[in-house]
């Protein structure tokens, strides 16, 4: 699968420098959106087939586990952006709202540049598009050596786009905890990154 | 994000109701690998044929990388602590998931 990824990062870019233009987003949005709900109804399918899996996921301790997840990785995110954008003389607000994207380019970097910086904006959409590509790419080698936190790379597209990525290379328990993980993610990022452009 | 929640839901229904056969379950990992490679190749040329965003790459890439980079590390180590937390809980999840 990992060929997979890399032959399209690559034939992508390449097809898009050389055969498109800016005009064909609007196109290319309606081709990944429709890929992306096949996407996410064949992990449905996949996660549904374990009747069992879910029944045990339903316990205290277990739905404890699932609020822990996206907490952490959004503490840990937003400290880890922070600590280098400090370090690279990024302003404090603008490193926390390039953090706040929790990968979620399409939300974050349009809230951004519309109402704070197109600079933070770009920096934001670099950001967060490239944790989305970063996951195809890390979370294959990271399932080598560890399952849980597989989830936290990709962010808020663990509900999504890179749920098959999980699915394929931990197990249907984790990536139901990605799921849910990548669900609270894009509930709560709206409410902070409004929260951040307030201060 | 609601049209997204409903492909899950219904397709965790139909998993649950086992209404699609085996032959097809398996038909159906073939398509969720060609759509993932549409879905990757989409945003790939997105990036790809924005000539404007690909010249601040240069200027703003490296901060952006290097953040991305603060980012992801964080947000590992976050869980890995949970992780360690919540030992007892994933085992017995995954013990579970073996039995199966």
């Amino acid at each position: 699968m990992i060929y997979l990824i890399i032959s399209a990062l690559l034939t992508g870019s390449l097809f898009g420098y050389f055969c498109l233009e800016v005009t064909h987003k609007e196109i290319l949005d309606v081709i990944l959106v429709n890929a992306l709900n096949i996407i996410v109804f064949t992990g449905g399918v996949e996660i549904g087939s374990n009747k069992e899996t879910i029944k045990k996921m339903l316990t205290p301790k277990t739905l404890s586990l699932m609020a822990a997840v996206p907490t952490a990785n959004f503490l840990g995110s937003i400290l880890g952006g922070t600590l280098v954008g400090t370090i690279l003389s990024v302003p404090l607000k603008d490193s926390l709202l390039v953090s706040a994207g929790m990968g979620w380019y399409s939300f974050s970097s349009v809230v951004i540049s519309a109402m704070y910086s197109t600079e933070v904006g770009t920096m934001s959409f670099i950001a967060n598009v490239l944790r989305e590509m970063l996951s195809f790419l890390l979370v294959p080698l990271a399932a080598k050596f560890t399952d849980l936190p597989c989830v936290s790379i990709g962010g808020a597209s663990t509900m999504d786009s890179t749920l098959p990525v999980i699915l394929k290379y931990t197990n249907t328990q984790i990536a139901v905890v990605g799921f849910i993980n990548g669900l609270i993610i894009t509930l709560i990022v709206p409410f902070l990154i409004t929260a951040l452009l307030g201060i | 994000m609601g049209i997204i929640i409903g492909a899950m839901a219904v397709g965790i229904l139909l998993g649950c109701l086992n209404i699609i056969s085996y032959k097809y379950k398996e038909k159906l990992s073939w398509v969720s690998k060609l759509a993932l490679f549409i879905m990757i190749f989409c945003l790939a040329a997105k990036i790809g044929c924005d000539k404007e965003l690909l010249k601040n790459l240069g200027t703003l890439g490296k901060r952006s990388l290097l953040m991305t980079c603060g980012i992801i590390s964080g947000g590992f180590l976050g869980v890995t602590i949970v992780r360690h937390l919540f030992a007892g809980t994933i085992n017995e999840l995954l013990e579970e998931g073996k039995k199966q």
